[in-house]
Formats: C-alpha cells, sequence, structure tokens
C-alpha cells in the first residue's frame, strides 16, 4: 500500500518548515502529498501560509527545513540550475495575473517553454494545446488583446505544453469575473477527468474550491483540516469558522 | 531567446529608443572623428612650396650638435645660423636666399626676400616688373604698383615703392642688394645642378635637400605639424569621450530596464529559463539594437567629417590643405566599437537580471529594494575620498599642478561620480531641503510629489544623475577654466610695473627705430624684452633648451618686479647672466652656454631668480643675436601727464605694425586669450557629455513615465483631473531636476574650493567668477527636457 502510493504521488511534502526573517514562520511542519490525476484546493485566510506552500512545493521557494518530493526526486537538495530544468520540465504554474509576456503572441507565450529549452517548437504541439483551451483562433493575438478569462487559458496552454507532472495555480481565478472564472475552472477539471493531470490550486473563494477533489485548510502555517469531495457552502463553512478562529 | 529579444525590441521601443540614439551618436563619433584622423594623419605630405622650383638647396644645419661624454647630443637650434660666405661664393649661378621679417605697415603677413629668388617656385608676376633699385619692391598683396609704401623690418620702418605684384605666398621681394643689407644672414642656396655634384662640394658644412625633403624649409611646415598635432589630439579625446559615455548610458539605460521588468525576468524564470538564459536574452536584445544603431552611425559618420574638418580648419586647428580621406576602417571600427560597447554596457544589467529569484513573479507589488547598500556606500565613500585626497595633496604639494586640466579632470569627474553612486542617500535630505516651502502649498501636489521622489530614492538618483554630470561638470570644468585663467593672468601680471605696454603685430617684433624713439619719450622709463633661448649641456651630457630673456639690465628693474634671492640686475652685463634654481648653480659661477644660433660662450652668474620668477634666465640683447623684441615696457615717471604719453605712444608707433596698451587692458586680452587648444578640447568634450546626458535625462524618464501608467490611472481614478495629473508630472520632474542641480553645485564648490586653494598659492585670493550663465543654461535645459519628456507621455488620456 505505502509503495503503491508512493508511485501514485505526484507531490510529497515530508515536515517542511519554511521561516522568513525577524522570526515569521510562514510554514510549520507540515506533511502532505499530492496523488496523481487528482485536483486538490489550497485554502486558509490570508496569511495563513498557503501561497509559501505552493512555492515550497514548486520548487519556487527553498524550505528551511524537510523535503520535497516531485515525480519522485528530491527538491530540497537539487541545485538552482537543476531546479530551473525540472521546472521547465515537470512543473506548470498559472497564475492570478495572467503573467504573459506581453511583447509576445498566444501562439509565442505557450511554445515559451518549449523555447527555453532550446528545442525548436512543434507547431503541431502549440497549435494542439490551444485548441485545447479552446483558442486555437487566437494564435496570432497578443495579450493586450484577449480579454481576461483568454489570458488565462493561454496561460494554462503554456503551463501544460511541457506535459508537466503537476500544475500549480495562484489564485487562477482571482482576477476573472463570475462567467470566465467558471470557464478556467472547468477546464481545469477536465484535465483531471480526461488527462490525469495533477493540480494544485490556492485560492479563498470557495466556489472555485468545489471544483476541487478535496480540499487543504491552512491556518498558522499548519494543516488544520482536509474535506473530501467538497461543495462551495461547506467550504464557505469551514472557512468562516477558521477566520473566526484566527 | 533571440526571436523573445525581438519581440521584445517592437514591444520595447520606448526603452531601447535611448540606447539606440546613444549608440549610433557614438559610432556616428567614432566613426566622424577617426575619418578626420585618418585625414589629419594619412594625407599625403604636402609637396615642396617655397622651392618647388629648385632641384637642390643647401641649407645650414638646423641642429645644434654638441660632443657630450656620453657621445654627441643635439638639439634643434632656436635661430638659424646662417651659410657661410665662403660656400655661396662656390656657387656664382647659385641663389642665395635670405629670408626676413618684413611687412608692409598694416599690411599682411608677410617675409621679406631677395628678387632673385622668386625663381625658386613658380610663381609669375601678375602686374609690374622686378625691382631694379634699392627703394623698389614687389610685393604680393596690401598694395597696387606705383604706391609709395612702409616696410617694417628688424632695422626700422622705410619707404619703398611698388613696381610689381606677384602671386607669391606672403612675401616682399627687395632687391637683391638690399636684401643682403636688411639680412646679411644667408639663409639658403638654390641650385639647379646634379645633387651629387652639389654634396661632393659641400661634404659636411652643411645639408643639400632634394626632393620632397625641400617641403621641410617651407614656412607653414611647423604649424601645420602643430595643427595636425592638435587636431589628432581633440579628435581622440572626442571619440574617447564618446565611447565612455556611450558605454555609460547603455549601462544605465539597461540597469532601469531591469529594474522595471523584474517581474518579467521573474515570470521566465518560473516557466524554467535559466539564470544563463535571461542573460542572454538581455545580450540578445542590446546586441539586436547595437549591430543597427552602430551600422547607422558607422554609415551617417563619415558625412559629418568633411563639416567637423572645416570647423578644425576655420578654427586654425587643421591645415587647410588637408585631403579628406575615404578609408573604411574608421567606418570599421566604429561599427565593433558599437557592438562592443553596448555588450560590454549590458553586462552589469544582465548578471543583476539573471539573478532576479522566480518566486518574485507571484508578488503584486514589486517593492524597491533598500535605497543604498552596503557595497553602494563604500565605493561612493572610497571614490568622493580618492577625489578628495588628490585634491588635498595637489593643493598641498604642488599648488600649479591644480591648474592643468590633465589633473583638475579627473578630480572632478570622480566627484561627479561619488555624488552619483551616494545619490539615492541624498535623495531623501535634499528633497526635504526643496521641498519645505511647497508643503505650504494648497492642495494635493506638496505631499504627492516629494513622496513620489523618495518612495524611490534609487530611481529618482538614476533620473537625476544625467542632471548631476550635465550642470556639475559644466560648472565645475567651465569654473575652473575661467578661475585659472584669472589666476594665470595675475600671476603673469603681478610682478609688471609698467602702466602702458608696446607689443609688436607683425612678424617683425619691435623694430630697431621704434624702440629708439620710445626710449626718446620724455618722462618715462622703458626697458624691452626679446625672448630666446640658451643651450646647457647638463650632467656633461645631454643638451638642454631654455628659454631665457635678454633685457636692458639698467631699466627692467623699473617696468618689472623680479625677485632676485641673490646678486642684482645692476650687474648684469653682456658677459652675465642671471639664473633660475634649476641651473643649479652660484653666484660668480661660469656658465658655459650656446646661444640661440649655436654660438658659444661663456657667462658669469651675477644673479639668481626667485621661486616665482617670470622666466628662466636674463641675459643682455647681446646675447640674444637677431631675436625680434617681443614687447616694450613704458612706466612713467612722477609728474608725468598719462594723456600726453598715451598721444606721444599713439604716434611714435603709427606705422611701425605695434600697439600700445595699457596694463589692464593687456592683463584682460592674457586672460581671455589663454591656451584656446586646450579650451577647444574642453567644449568639445562637454559638448559630448551634455548631448549624451540629455539622451539619458529624456530616456529615463520617457522609462520611468511608462512604467508608472497604472499610477496615473489610479490618481485620475481618485478625482485628480487631468491638468492636475501633467502637473504632478512636471512637478516630479522639476524635482528631480532640481536634486540634480543640488548635487551638482556640490560637487561644483567643493572641486572649486579645492582648485581654489591651490590657486591662491599660486596668485594670491582670486575673485570665483563662475559662468553662470553657460551654467544656467545647461540647467534651465535639463529642466526643460526633464518636463517635457514626463508630460508627453502623461498626454495620453487613459481610455
Amino acid at each position: 500500500m505505502k509503495l503503491m502510493e508512493r508511485l501514485e504521488t505526484s507531490v510529497e511534502l515530508t515536515s517542511v518548515s519554511r521561516h522568513y526573517a525577524h522570526g515569521v514562520v510562514a510554514l510549520n511542519d507540515v506533511s502532505v502529498g499530492f496523488r496523481q490525476a487528482t485536483f486538490t484546493a489550497v485554502m486558509g485566510p490570508s496569511g495563513s501560509g498557503k501561497s509559501t506552500l505552493l512555492q515550497c512545493a514548486a520548487g519556487l521557494d527553498r524550505p528551511t527545513s524537510g523535503q520535497v518530493m516531485v515525480d519522485g526526486r528530491d527538491l530540497t537538495k537539487m541545485s538552482e540550475r537543476k531546479l530551473t530544468l525540472l521546472r521547465r520540465d515537470r512543473i506548470g504554474f498559472v497564475f492570478q495575473s495572467f503573467n504573459l509576456l506581453p511583447s509576445l503572441t498566444a501562439a509565442q507565450n505557450v511554445a515559451l517553454p518549449l523555447r527555453l529549452t532550446g528545442r525548436r517548437p512543434d507547431p503541431e504541439l502549440v497549435r494542439h494545446s490551444l485548441d485545447a483551451v479552446g483558442l486555437a483562433d487566437r494564435a496570432g493575438h497578443r495579450p493586450a488583446e484577449l480579454s481576461g478569462g483568454q489570458q488565462q487559458r493561454v496561460a494554462v496552454a503554456r503551463a501544460l505544453v511541457t506535459r508537466p507532472a503537476v500544475l500549480f495555480a495562484d489564485e487562477p481565478t482571482g482576477a476573472l469575473d463570475t462567467n470566465t472564472s467558471r470557464d478556467v475552472l472547468r477546464l481545469l477539471r477536465g484535465l483531471v477527468d480526461l488527462h490525469a493531470q495533477t493540480i494544485v490550486m490556492v485560492t479563498h473563494d470557495p466556489v472555485a474550491a468545489a471544483y476541487a477533489d478535496r480540499v487543504l485548510f491552512l491556518a498558522d502555517g499548519r494543516i488544520c483540516g482536509e474535506l473530501p469531495d467538497p461543495t462551495a457552502e461547506v467550504v464557505a463553512a469551514r472557512m468562516l469558522l477558521l477566520e473566526e478562529a484566527c | 531567446m533571440l526571436t523573445i529579444a525581438f519581440s521584445t525590441l517592437r514591444t520595447r521601443m520606448v526603452s531601447f529608443a535611448g540606447t539606440f540614439l546613444a549608440l549610433a551618436l557614438g559610432a556616428a563619433l567614432m566613426a566622424a572623428m577617426g575619418q578626420v584622423l585618418a585625414t589629419t594623419v594619412g594625407s599625403p605630405e604636402r609637396g615642396p612650396q617655397r622651392y618647388a622650383s629648385a632641384p637642390v638647396v643647401v641649407v645650414p644645419d638646423d641642429r645644434l650638435r654638441v660632443e657630450g661624454h656620453l657621445g654627441e647630443t643635439s638639439a634643434p637650434l632656436a635661430e638659424p645660423r646662417g651659410l657661410p660666405a665662403s660656400l655661396a661664393g662656390r656657387f656664382p649661378d647659385a641663389v642665395a636666399d635670405r629670408v626676413f621679417a618684413a611687412q608692409l605697415a598694416g599690411g599682411p603677413a608677410a617675409v621679406g626676400r631677395p628678387w632673385s629668388a622668386s625663381r625658386t617656385a613658380p610663381q609669375r608676376l601678375v602686374e609690374g616688373g622686378a625691382p631694379a633699385g634699392p627703394r623698389e619692391i614687389v610685393v604680393s598683396g596690401g598694395a597696387r604698383v606705383g604706391d609709395l609704401v612702409r616696410v617694417v623690418t628688424a632695422q626700422g620702418a622705410k619707404p619703398y615703392t611698388v613696381v610689381g605684384v606677384t602671386t607669391a605666398p606672403g612675401t616682399v621681394f627687395f632687391s637683391d642688394a638690399e636684401a643682403a643689407r636688411l639680412s646679411s644672414r644667408i639663409d639658403a642656396l638654390a641650385l639647379w645642378l646634379p645633387p651629387q655634384e652639389v654634396r661632393a662640394a659641400v661634404g659636411s658644412t652643411a645639408r643639400v635637400l632634394t626632393g620632397q625633403d625641400r617641403a621641410l624649409l617651407d614656412p607653414t611646415r611647423d604649424s601645420d605639424e602643430q595643427a595636425r598635432n592638435n587636431a589628432g589630439t581633440i579628435v581622440g579625446i572626442a571619440a574617447g569621450f564618446a565611447v565612455f559615455i556611450a558605454i555609460f548610458v547603455v549601462s544605465s539605460t539597461f540597469a532601469f530596464a531591469v529594474v522595471q521588468r523584474r517581474r518579467e525576468f521573474a515570470l521566465l524564470r518560473t516557466v524554467g529559463a535559466t539564470a544563463g538564459q535571461v542573460r542572454r536574452m538581455l545580450y540578445g536584445e542590446a546586441g539586436i539594437v547595437a549591430v543597427i544603431a552602430a551600422a547607422t552611425g558607422a554609415v551617417i559618420g563619415p558625412f559629418l567629417a568633411g563639416p567637423i574638418l572645416d570647423w578644425l580648419v576655420g578654427l586654425g586647428m587643421a591645415p587647410s590643405w588637408l585631403v579628406p580621406s575615404t578609408d573604411t576602417w574608421p567606418s570599421v571600427v566604429a561599427f565593433t566599437t558599437g557592438v562592443v560597447v553596448a555588450l560590454s554596457g549590458v553586462a552589469l544589467a544582465a548578471g543583476r537580471a539573471g539573478r532576479v529569484r522566480p518566486a518574485e513573479a507571484m508578488r503584486e507589488v514589486a517593492v524597491e529594494p533598500r535605497a543604498m547598500t552596503w557595497g553602494r556606500w563604500v565605493v561612493g565613500a572610497a571614490v568622493v575620498g580618492t577625489a578628495l585626497v588628490s585634491m588635498a595633496v595637489t593643493a598641498i604639494g604642488d599648488p600649479a599642478g591644480a591648474t592643468n586640466n590633465k589633473s583638475f579632470m579627473p578630480i572632478v569627474m570622480l566627484l561627479v561620480a561619488g555624488a552619483g553612486i551616494l545619490a539615492p542617500a541624498l535623495v531623501r535630505p535634499v528633497t526635504r531641503l526643496l521641498a519645505a516651502p511647497m508643503d505650504h502649498l494648497r492642495g494635493a501636489g506638496g505631499t504627492l510629489v516629494p513622496a513620489a521622489a523618495v518612495a524611490s530614492a534609487r530611481q529618482t538618483a538614476a533620473v537625476a544623475a544625467p542632471v548631476l554630470i550635465a550642470v556639475g561638470l559644466a560648472a565645475a570644468l567651465l569654473g575652473g577654466a575661467a578661475m585659472t585663467d584669472t589666476a594665470k593672468a595675475a600671476a603673469q601680471a603681478a610682478p609688471v610695473r609698467a602702466d602702458y605696454l608696446v607689443l609688436p603685430t607683425g612678424g617683425a617684433g619691435l623694430d630697431r627705430k621704434l624702440v629708439e624713439r620710445l626710449r626718446a619719450l620724455p618722462g618715462v622709463d622703458v626697458a624691452v624684452t626679446a625672448p630666446t633661448s640658451l643651450y646647457t649641456l647638463e650632467g656633461d651630457a645631454v643638451l638642454i633648451q631654455r628659454p631665457a630673456e635678454a633685457v636692458d639690465p639698467a631699466r627692467l628693474p623699473a617696468v618689472l618686479d623680479v625677485a632676485l634671492t641673490a646678486g642684482s640686475f645692476a650687474d648684469l652685463d653682456d658677459d652675465g647672466i642671471i639664473v633660475s634654481e634649476t641651473w643649479q648653480m652660484r653666484l660668480g659661477a661660469t656658465a658655459r652656454v650656446w646661444r640661440a644660433d649655436g654660438s658659444k660662450a661663456s657667462l658669469k652668474v651675477v644673479g639668481l631668480l626667485g621661486a616665482d620668477a617670470p622666466a628662466d634666465s636674463y641675459i643682455t640683447r647681446a646675447q640674444a643675436r637677431s631675436a625680434p623684441t617681443a614687447a616694450a615696457y613704458l612706466k612713467l615717471r612722477p609728474g608725468t601727464s598719462p594723456a600726453a604719453v598715451r598721444a606721444a605712444l599713439e604716434r611714435a608707433v603709427s606705422g611701425h605694425n605695434a600697439r600700445a596698451v595699457t596694463k589692464a587692458s593687456w592683463v584682460a586680452e592674457t586672460r581671455d586669450r589663454r591656451g584656446s587648444a586646450s579650451r577647444l578640447g574642453l567644449l568639445v568634450v562637454l559638448g559630448i557629455i551634455l548631448a549624451y546626458a540629455a539622451i539619458a535625462l529624456v530616456n529615463t524618464l520617457l522609462m520611468a513615465a511608462s512604467g508608472r501608467k497604472a499610477e496615473r490611472g489610479t490618481l485620475r481614478l481618485l478625482g485628480a483631473t487631468h491638468g492636475q495629473v501633467l502637473r504632478y508630472a512636471a512637478g516630479e520632474a522639476l524635482l528631480v531636476v532640481a536634486i540634480g542641480v543640488v548635487l551638482a553645485a556640490g560637487v561644483a564648490a567643493v572641486s572649486l574650493a579645492g582648485l581654489w586653494a591651490s590657486l591662491v598659492q599660486l596668485a594670491g585670493p582670486v575673485s570665483i567668477s563662475l559662468p553662470w550663465s553657460s551654467v544656467a543654461a545647461v540647467a534651465g535645459g535639463c529642466a526643460f527636457l526633464g518636463v517635457l519628456a514626463s508630460i508627453v507621455p502623461a498626454l495620453r488620456r487613459p481610455r
């Protein structure tokens, strides 16, 4: 069983702590695993450490102590350069503020991670990725010519073009209205169900969290609860409790 | 990464415009200066002029050669020694040429020669005929046939009748006998004989010149060489500065761009770009801009070479007969240098971009790092400290050295650089100081404008840096030059007791008749000086040429206050000499010297000069050979009417190519005329610096404005009118320019105070006369450009 679990696990954090200067503890001895082909939402009040958790799990930040395994490899023992190469090949990102390069077209933005590997991007692959997010007809547009939802879908396409082991999303719907939010969340859900993609998403929106398979609750740098098969109402109630407790 | 670099360039035109301009200008200047340099250095030698038609010319050796104990040592003679008459007698068919100072009264510059020498060059009579008698002359300009003119020679001014006009440049031809009477020295023999025959006959007693060597005897030869050297120096300095400042502008704009684009780099790092890839992307951007800009400059540059050359010729800094070069190497060098400059300018910024951490892409607000880092403090303090220490060392150890631009300029540069490095720390206090009066204003401007400057101290310092450089260098260098001129003129004038000076306006100096007339004036003491040279054999091994002043020892002390540490002018006779400390001789010792024409003399030391004496040695007129009299000093005796003397002076100088000036106007003239070549170099350098500072200022402001589009939007949302937003933008620009001006004032004050401390020791308290109008113009220009560059991007109303 243990072995089975490990094989299926895309990301595994063991006793991860992250301390900042002036004695601020963002993460305190957190152990958690994210299994393959699952959609996990991470929630918590402001300052609960959810963004730090995401950054440590993604190799963007280095934990003060503990171990982070992605795809069977220990991130905490890697050089900056190896970490960069791992991020390039095995980890995808989607941010709140879409973070597309304004000077590149949608297709160029999607092809960027491939270009960074030094390969000539396969145009078929790029077109396919854009098609998967429903934007095949916008390949030649610059970010400024796209709506917020479209920009975020380009960001998703870019994150997936390298077929990463895990996709991290930091408030992906934070800057979108209700309708476009729903499109993006459905897109993410579809990726998990149809393509067995692993997704970890930080959010503060119970509606968004309801699209996940389970919700992790964070407070004061610790995991203080877990909710499988969430609904928006239950998540909202749990969050209210957490925020009152803080 | 090159594709990304290309796309970035397309959308970020503004931030690359400054880099492009700086590089294109730098490359164009390099190419133009290179072309001018190729012209001045590479122009073929000018063919012989004066002796173009004479195949062989015999001239005396123009060097003094002496046998020292280490072998022969030689030095160029200050005065030609002339050919022996016996040699001339051996070639009865030769033209015995004499060249001496002779000029029509009030006429153009000219030399006197015998008429037979007109055959030595293809020049012809355009009017009249040859001079037949001693009172007839042929001129090359300034008079017509039949005119009765006065000709001033060293002997005096005499009337002659013009009987012909020739095409020869600047010459007065006398009859051969009259020429021999005016100048007994034979300067050259022009021969129409086979060179071997002449060489055999002459032996080693004189030089035999043929072919291109004859050009060595042309009158403009030395001044042309000098001009070529000057042009080369100025052009070299200008090109060097263009390169250095281009590096500065490129690196500062890229550094600024990196700060602005942190998020973009962080994002690239997040999606898997290595630090090396981010660095290479910046190199790629810089490389693309550099190739286009440097190519543009390299193409435009050669077209600027012509106007620059004309300008130099107009200033007398380059000979007019140069053939503009059409070499391609200046453009090739300019192009290569441009690209290398861009890549080295971007190196620091690229390194910083590579260090951007990926997690920064997640942050919403880019927080500016602390204004000052430890390293910045240390480097800034070290640079300022170096400047202050070297200033103190100069002021204490070598005050005379402070007046030299070569030592003053680096100190100013160091101070400017130091102020630039420490600027972020100074932004806050200076802003407080400047904003204090604004606080009382109603409205938001009083709080908004200074707050913006202080909040991003580094950015403010970056924008203020070009202003600091432009205003600081203009004030310090122009002010320093003005102060140095005043001090030097004061030092030169200090020992002068005379009330009037008579100075020559032509090449003949003050002629003998004029000097006699001046001495005959009632109620004044008159002394004349003639600069000449003496040669000494130092350490019994090396011949050294020393400047010497030939004077009237009896009359000199009345008009000139020359401090002696021992001896007196009263003891100076034709066998005596008064020497400075550098001769290292004692009173009563015998100085073995050679005179200006190479003749030997033994002179007894009768006086020793103090350290700040205006000359190296004093001798009598008898030892100075044919040196022209350069000045007459006149001191009124008590009871003499200045008006009467003035009128008598005017009468005396009339028709003698001389003029009388008061001491005061002479001091003013020497101050204004000082060192035009080095002054020109200074202005050229300053011009280049100002051009680049303007580019840097506009560019950083435009970049800063584009980075703050969101902020302007927020202000509009908060209810600020369009006019208010524009006023805040203009106010911020003015504040930043003002900060730069305050820093510049500090730099100028410190550097000028250091210079003053040195000059006081040389010339006593000098008045500090800053070129206020020029400095104000530079500061005003900065303010104008600053406001323009910050208002234009804000003009577009947000949609």
